[in-house]
């Protein structure tokens, strides 16, 4: 699920689709999608439905699409925060791209998205999470929930 | 204090569960009685029981889609004891969520 390959700290973009882009051409790299451009419009008509900013300087963009192989999440720490979209006032600090195939998702899968979502909401988990400088700590900090399971 | 809750999202996975997560860390931050049902990718979690909605002072619905069971909540719908709002607005603020709910009471 948390991949060291799809975490980054100290990362500069300007707005969210860039963010969005560059993640997914990530997990593409790293074998976890089936269609890119498949993944980027779910991901996409998510925000359109509802923001996935979630306040706290957090978004969450996510698809459930058969466009993934296989689970993940990635995390992008960002240099400067950005405005998220026109639909909210919020900066975003820190990006989680989630990816879910479509059908038949193992439980533990979605387990461990869940507690990791929940810790988002926890002050000093956040805190700890936005400190992080280096995408070695943070990979750490988030495969350190991944273990509970 | 008593309180319960609902929690559903579109897609599942995510806010579900951080909803969830807000009401309750809220709740406990103040001493309350806490439980909140999520319905969500994994299935139905942390199920409510007849005996705790009947106990329940208010109910907290963080639900983007139809959830299973509405029915369960009708005699607190007509009590006016039903607080019904988008997931998100928990997450993002849920101090004044919880200020709201526990409004229903006075």
């Amino acid at each position: 699920m948390i991949r060291k390959n799809l975490i980054f700290v100290g990362q500069s973009f300007k707005n969210r689709d860039s963010v969005i882009d560059f993640i997914t051409m990530m997990a593409d790299k790293a074998g976890v999608l089936n269609d890119q451009k498949e993944f980027i419009k779910t991901v996409l008509n998510r925000e359109i439905k509802i923001s996935t900013s979630i306040g706290y300087g957090i978004a969450i963009p996510h698809g459930k699409t058969d466009a993934v192989k296989d689970p993940f999440i990635a995390y992008v720490n960002l240099k400067e925060a950005f405005k998220w979209d026109n639909t909210t006032k919020d900066f975003v600090k820190a990006v989680f791209l989630i990816g879910i195939p479509a059908k038949n998702t193992d439980k533990l899968h979605l387990k461990v998205i869940s507690e990791i979502s929940k810790k988002l909401i926890n002050d000093s988990f956040r805190k700890k999470l936005l400190n992080c400088k280096t995408s070695e700590n943070a990979f750490e900090l988030l495969n350190s929930i991944n273990q509970n399971f | 204090m008593k309180i319960i809750g609902v929690a559903a999202c579109i897609t599942g996975v995510a806010h579900t569960y951080m909803a969830q997560e807000a009401i309750e860390q809220e709740c406990k931050k103040r001493g309350y009685d806490v439980k909140v049902e999520t319905q969500g990718g994994m299935g139905i979690d942390n199920e409510l029981s007849e005996d705790e909605i009947a106990q329940a002072d208010v109910v907290i619905m963080a639900v983007a889609i139809g959830i299973e069971g509405q029915e369960r909540f009708e005699e607190k719908e007509d009590a006016g004891r039903v607080l019904t709002l988008n997931p998100a607005e928990v997450i993002r603020n849920p101090t004044a969520i919880i200020d709201k709910a526990i409004n229903l009471v006075k």
